[in-house]
């Protein structure tokens, strides 16, 4: 007698390859921001960073330069957000170019994490929303892979 | 003593380093791939403090999350009491 299930054989179903568009479009910020324990988390460590650069103080130094050698892509973000919040600009640029978007993201999600749960909700709907339309955040971790790169070639050559 | 404490910190980063690059090839190689995370947590080592905490059973990391925090911290913690000693001491010899 045979059953349904010899009726229909069965097949492993492999997970469709997304396009480069899709990887794209895939929000980045806004899934981090829709929850508390990340925004929170975020928001404390973005904050601890920013303000041991603006004392002078360090706290934690990045293991890729002390243990490979070589500074990794967020090197120096901290440092240049320290500059530009005491107007140093030209030092902000020479510290890290990507500081200005660093302090955006951080701004978002200590937003994100004093707002009550159904405007954190809208807030993070509204930029995964966003980022489906412009590739912002993906744009940008490109953007930083190759200013890290031309960076290192500088310090080599 | 300071000095000891401080190599100790080392190694917890260290390991902290490794585990987290571990965390970041599992981002990579999950269904579907989180490539902009993985880069993230490259880009941003503590930000794989968050967000491995967060997927934890989604990627499957087990008790990876746990190892890479208590390291983290530990190797912080150590590095700023190993530093704070070996300036007192350097201070009371002078």
């Amino acid at each position: 007698m045979t059953t349904a299930a010899d009726a229909i054989p069965s097949q492993e179903v492999t997970p469709r390859r997304r396009t480069v568009g899709e990887l794209m479009r895939e929000p980045v910020l806004g899934p981090l921001l829709a929850s508390r324990f990340c925004s929170v988390g975020c928001s404390v460590i973005g904050l601890t960073q920013v303000w041991s650069a603006l004392a002078g103080v360090t706290i934690w130094t990045c293991p890729v330069p002390r243990f490979i050698g070589i500074p990794c892509p967020g090197c120096g973000l901290s440092r240049a957000a320290g500059a530009m919040f005491h107007g140093h600009f030209d030092q902000m640029l020479h510290e890290h170019a990507f500081a200005p978007f660093f302090i955006i993201a951080l701004a978002a999600f200590m937003v994100a994490s004093v707002l009550p749960t159904r405007s954190r909700d809208r807030f993070a709907a509204f930029v995964t929303a966003g980022e489906r339309t412009l590739p912002v955040a993906p744009t940008l971790l490109l953007l930083l892979i190759l200013y890290w790169l031309a960076r290192l070639i500088a310090l080599l050559v | 003593m300071g000095q000891i404490l401080g190599l100790i910190g080392n190694l917890c980063s260290l390991g902290a380093f490794i585990i987290a690059i571990l965390m970041a090839v599992k981002m990579f190689k999950a269904q579907p791939p989180q490539i902009w995370q993985g880069i993230l947590t490259i880009i941003c080592f503590p930000f794989a403090l968050i967000y491995s905490w967060m997927k934890k059973d989604e990627l499957g990391l087990g008790n990876l999350p746990l190892l890479y925090t208590v390291l983290a911290l530990g190797g912080i913690i150590l590095a700023i009491v190993g530093a704070s000693m070996a300036v007192a001491s350097a201070s009371a010899g002078s």
